[in-house]
């Protein structure tokens, strides 16, 4: 009886858009290779440096009225203003534009008519 | 908070994807902006897409509610992700097999409802003498 080894519990889990790869199916977890540990350093050494800077303003005698998060600062720039500068007509883009600026209004405008000319056809007929 | 440390345009050499990602607090290795679609998202991070769910509740977080640190990047559909809104935690039974379940049994329903619209049955009757 010479069949395939078993799907792995991660590939039978199927993870997509809408719901994520549990901890423990993910062999990610298990890996204790000496890159990911000096990345994890890594990131652990920028987020204590953050942690300073915000615990020094938070425990500051006299704190400013505000302790402003960059991140948030850099978010919400980056979703409203930086979009016009980095907008480029693709055909791609030029395609969803027209799509979705376009399609709802011929749609309904088709289906309004047709709609209309039904009635008058059954007024007509009485 | 000058100019520089503001989004910009999609990074082009590897010189401006290092000084982006020291803008945003990530590692050079974890940075990857948006592919350039000229949809708008600059030179923007994209992290997984993960609710705040799914992050640990009980580590100690700058923000609790928020599950959220002190200059750490944020998603950019941020504000989809919060405990309040959409959750992409792993559900006990897989994704494909709740779709196809719910689907069968929807297409099974509206397909009986369906004929029996066009083909009623219903009791016979006499009509009354007038």
């Amino acid at each position: 009886m010479a069949s395939a080894p078993a799907p792995s519990a991660a590939r039978l889990y199927r993870p997509n858009r809408f719901v994520s790869l549990p901890a423990e199916l993910d062999p990610d977890t298990y890996d204790t290779s000496p890159e990911k540990r000096r990345a994890e350093a890594e990131r652990l050494a920028i987020r204590s440096q953050l942690k300073r800077q915000y615990l020094l303003q938070l425990n500051n005698p006299s704190p400013p009225a505000v302790i402003e998060d960059p991140a948030l600062i850099r978010w919400a720039y980056a979703k409203s203003q930086n979009v016009y500068p980095t907008f480029r007509p693709t055909p791609k883009t030029s395609f969803l534009g027209a799509a979705y600026a376009l399609g709802p209004l011929l749609f309904w405008i088709a289906v309004l008519k047709a709609h209309r000319d039904y009635k008058e056809k059954r007024i007509q007929e009485g | 908070m000058s100019m520089d440390m503001m989004p910009g345009p999609y990074p082009r050499t590897p010189e401006e994807r290092a000084a982006a990602a020291k803008k945003y607090n990530m590692r050079v290795e974890d940075y990857q902006p948006y592919p350039d679609d000229g949809l708008g998202y600059g030179d923007y991070p994209m992290l997984p897409d993960k609710s705040q769910y799914e992050r640990d509740p009980w580590y100690q977080w700058d923000q609790p509610d928020m599950r959220h640190n002190w200059g750490e990047p944020m998603h950019w559909h941020f504000d989809m992700y919060i405990r309040n809104r959409a959750d992409t935690s792993p559900t006990v039974v897989p994704w494909h097999t709740m779709s196809k379940h719910f689907f069968i049994f929807l297409g099974t329903m509206l397909v009986m409802f369906g004929l029996g619209a066009i083909y009623p049955s219903y009791m016979p009757v006499v009509t009354r003498p007038p």
